[in-house]
């Protein structure tokens, strides 16, 4: 294993020098920096923003209305939205003074019980006309009470009853969890997807230009493939860790203006041994991910072929990915707890079950010692696709007819 | 050092590229390994190279099973490669370590290289900033990193200028002087004529001819004589000769006509005959043939 640790210091300093690594790095460590800082950000924002000097009033915007009815009066609204809203006395103007833009949208009052919007372009999501529509519900269910005698405001103030709660979590919170098991989740995709195509691009880089014979016969495949994977594995936990540092700083920078509720959604469940168990798992199945990777790398005569190479084994990824995206939701499922036995998909689905809920030693060890297992494996079946593929050139040679080819070899 | 290449056989998804081929190398003498294209020299020199297994047959180094992980090998494959985007020096230093030298052993021979073919300027650049030929000389550089015993260079002289190919002749023939055992392919013959001590012809996969230059080259020309006439008078002293003088074949290349004499049919009674026939001969000599000719002769002219 003498000249693993030399391909491993090789490889490593090559792709650590690489600009677009350094680039990258760099820009994604600029984005994680400016999205800690969003809250103070907003708090910068808030503190600018005039009080609004009467919080009861109903906001339904810069809007314009034409009372057609005669059952509803201008003060009856006035009393629920403010007196900011314009009203009009025709249709056709309001019409024309939002085409224009000079309001936002425009309320025809047909009925106290019906009404028409006016809006220029209609947005996803659009509070006015739901917000005009509690005020017109409002207002006639006040009417109603009063005209069956009943004091409109005691029926309200017999409305407003609060419920005091309290909750005592003797396990773990999946709620305290979801942030933190989101944010990890898709670092692993990231770690695994961007650094599982390195290392296939690098084996299949050293086909396309032929360094591939010189390095076979200098050296053993093991060594190659090893080293290889580790120097990629190596490189993506050290970018990985940069992220992490830079998003952990920002925190520390901004903390004053974090939510408490976003402080305990991140590091509610942050605990030793559950870091143990995230570090653990990740650092495994991303190992046995690149070894596929760099074996299907090794498969292509050219760079440009990788991408379908490795389809195979993204998709199974994208799969882990979806078990433990759904998992999230519930934790306890049957679904996840599957996952988390499967050496490919426990790599996401082990952390988020542990995050979020309470998993005993003995799953844990089973589990682990599967993926280990599996992991060394794939490393051995890996090294003979390595040097199978390393030498066929020409067309793309299928993983079946690999595997078919080491089985007939052993 | 004898190595000895035995009863080498080979085939690629049910086609046989090799065809029982044996031939022995000798340390300190020059062996070109010759043949067409797509002969099987790559192929060879592959199985050699432990690069993939031969379907049968052995590689012996001293009448040893002979490993190249074992020995100190320079190898320089016929498919050139290195890194384009590295450093030349970080990359010849990191082969040198990979073959078992320490780092400074491996930086000291790469530098030795460099110098030696005059490009100690570029070891900081990255290979693709150099010429195809300067990039050939940093592949031929790495097959001669720490000193091998044993150099394998398949078509060593393609992409070379002539003055390149002076060089890498220069280091051939001084590796083959400090005793190293060197095979080389080619189907360039005019590069390694003048220093090949020993040849071995291989075509469609076969052996056909394996031996010493110089005995190859007499028994060759040991029935054929050269006769030279005023240059625009060939095609007619040959007409001459063929209706003059009995049992010859009369062949010609750009400088004479080429007599084989036939069924023991002598020099003397030769020049006997075209004197009887008056006929006049302004040069006289032994014919030898160059390797161009031995190799068009043996394994036909195509891409000779």
């Amino acid at each position: 294993m003498h000249n693993t640790s030399k391909v491993f210091a090789f490889e490593l300093r090559s792709i650590l020098s690489k600009k677009s690594v350094k680039v990258t790095t760099l820009i994604m460590a600029i984005v994680i920096f400016a999205a800690t800082t969003i809250p103070t950000l907003i708090a910068v924002f808030d503190k600018e923003t005039p009080i609004d000097p009467n919080p009861a009033l109903i906001d339904i915007g810069n809007a314009g209305i034409v009372i057609t009815g005669e059952n509803l009066t201008k003060d009856e609204l006035v009393f629920f939205i403010g007196d900011d809203v314009a009203f009009y006395d025709d249709e056709s103007q309001l019409k024309k003074d939002v085409e224009e833009g000079i309001r936002d949208s425009g309320y025809v009052i047909l009925t106290p019980t019906s009404f028409k919007s006016i809006l220029k372009n209609k947005e996803m999501y659009t509070a006015g006309p739901e917000m005009l529509k509690a005020v017109l519900q409002s207002i006639q269910i006040d009417k109603n009470l009063a005209l069956a005698g009943i004091d409109p405001i005691a029926v309200k103030n017999a409305s407003n009853v609060q419920v005091a709660m309290s909750e005592e979590v003797l396990g773990k919170d999946a709620g305290e969890s979801y942030i933190i098991s989101y944010i990890l989740m898709f670092a692993v995709y990231m770690l695994v997807i961007m650094y599982g195509s390195f290392v296939s691009t690098s084996v299949a880089r050293e086909k396309d230009n032929r360094t591939m014979e010189i390095l076979i016969t200098s050296t053993k495949p093991d060594a190659l493939i090893v080293g290889k994977v580790l120097a990629n594995g190596v490189a993506g936990l050290v970018q990985f860790g940069l992220l992490i540092t830079t998003g952990l700083v920002g925190y520390l920078l901004n903390k004053a203006n974090y939510p408490e509720f976003i402080d305990r959604m991140i590091f509610g469940s942050l605990s030793f041994d559950a870091i143990l168990v995230f570090l653990v798992f990740t650092a495994l199945g991303y190992l046995l991910y690149l070894f596929v990777y760099a074996s299907l790398g090794s498969l292509v005569s050219k760079v440009e072929d990788v991408g379908s190479s490795v389809s195979i084994i993204t998709m199974l990824f994208m799969v882990a990915y979806l078990i433990a995206s759904i998992g999230m939701n519930m934790p306890n499922s049957l679904m996840i707890k599957i996952g988390s036995y499967v050496p490919f998909t426990a790599i996401l689905s082990m952390p988020i079950r542990y995050f979020m809920t309470a998993v005993p030693l003995y799953e844990l060890v089973i589990s682990l010692v599967l993926m280990a297992l599996t992991t060394y494996g794939l490393a051995i079946v890996s090294i003979r696709i390595y040097r199978l593929g390393s030498l066929s050139y020409g067309n793309r040679m299928s993983l079946v007819k690999a595997i078919k080819a080491i089985l007939a070899k052993s | 050092m004898i190595l000895e290449i035995k009863g080498i056989n080979k085939s690629f998804t049910n086609k046989q590229i090799l065809h029982d081929v044996s031939f022995t190398v000798t340390s300190g003498k020059a062996m070109g390994f010759l043949g067409r294209n797509g002969a099987g020299k790559t192929t060879t020199i592959r199985a050699l190279m432990d690069v993939f297994a031969a379907d049968s047959g052995e590689f012996l180094l001293d009448g040893k099973k002979f490993e190249p992980s074992k020995k100190k090998v320079g190898y320089l494959p016929e498919e050139r490669g290195l890194y384009g985007k590295e450093k030349i020096l970080s990359q010849l230093i990191y082969f040198g370590t990979l073959r078992g030298a320490s780092h400074s052993e491996a930086k000291a021979s790469a530098e030795y290289w460099l110098e030696r073919f005059g490009l100690s300027y570029a070891k900081n650049q990255k290979l693709e900033t150099l010429s195809k030929g300067n990039q050939q000389k940093i592949q031929i550089a790495q097959a001669l990193l720490n000193d091998p015993e044993i150099i394998i260079l398949d078509e060593p002289f393609s992409g070379l200028d002539p003055v390149n190919s002076q060089v890498l002749e220069e280091v051939i023939v001084e590796s083959i002087q400090k005793g190293k055992l060197v095979i080389f392919s080619s189907h360039q013959m005019g590069y390694v004529e003048e220093f090949c001590d020993e040849i071995t012809l291989i075509d469609q996969g076969k052996i056909v001819l394996s031996g010493n230059l110089k005995e190859i080259k007499r028994d060759l020309g040991k029935q054929r004589i050269r006769v030279g006439f005023a240059s625009d008078q060939h095609e007619t002293m040959r007409n001459k000769l063929e209706s003059s003088i009995t049992q010859i074949k009369v062949d010609h290349d750009d400088k004479s006509l080429i007599i084989e004499l036939l069924e023991g049919k002598t020099k003397t009674m030769f020049l006997q005959e075209c004197m009887d026939a008056k006929i006049e001969l302004e040069m006289f000599g032994v014919y030898e043939p160059s390797l161009q000719d031995i190799f068009v002769k043996t394994v036909g002219d195509e891409n000779a």
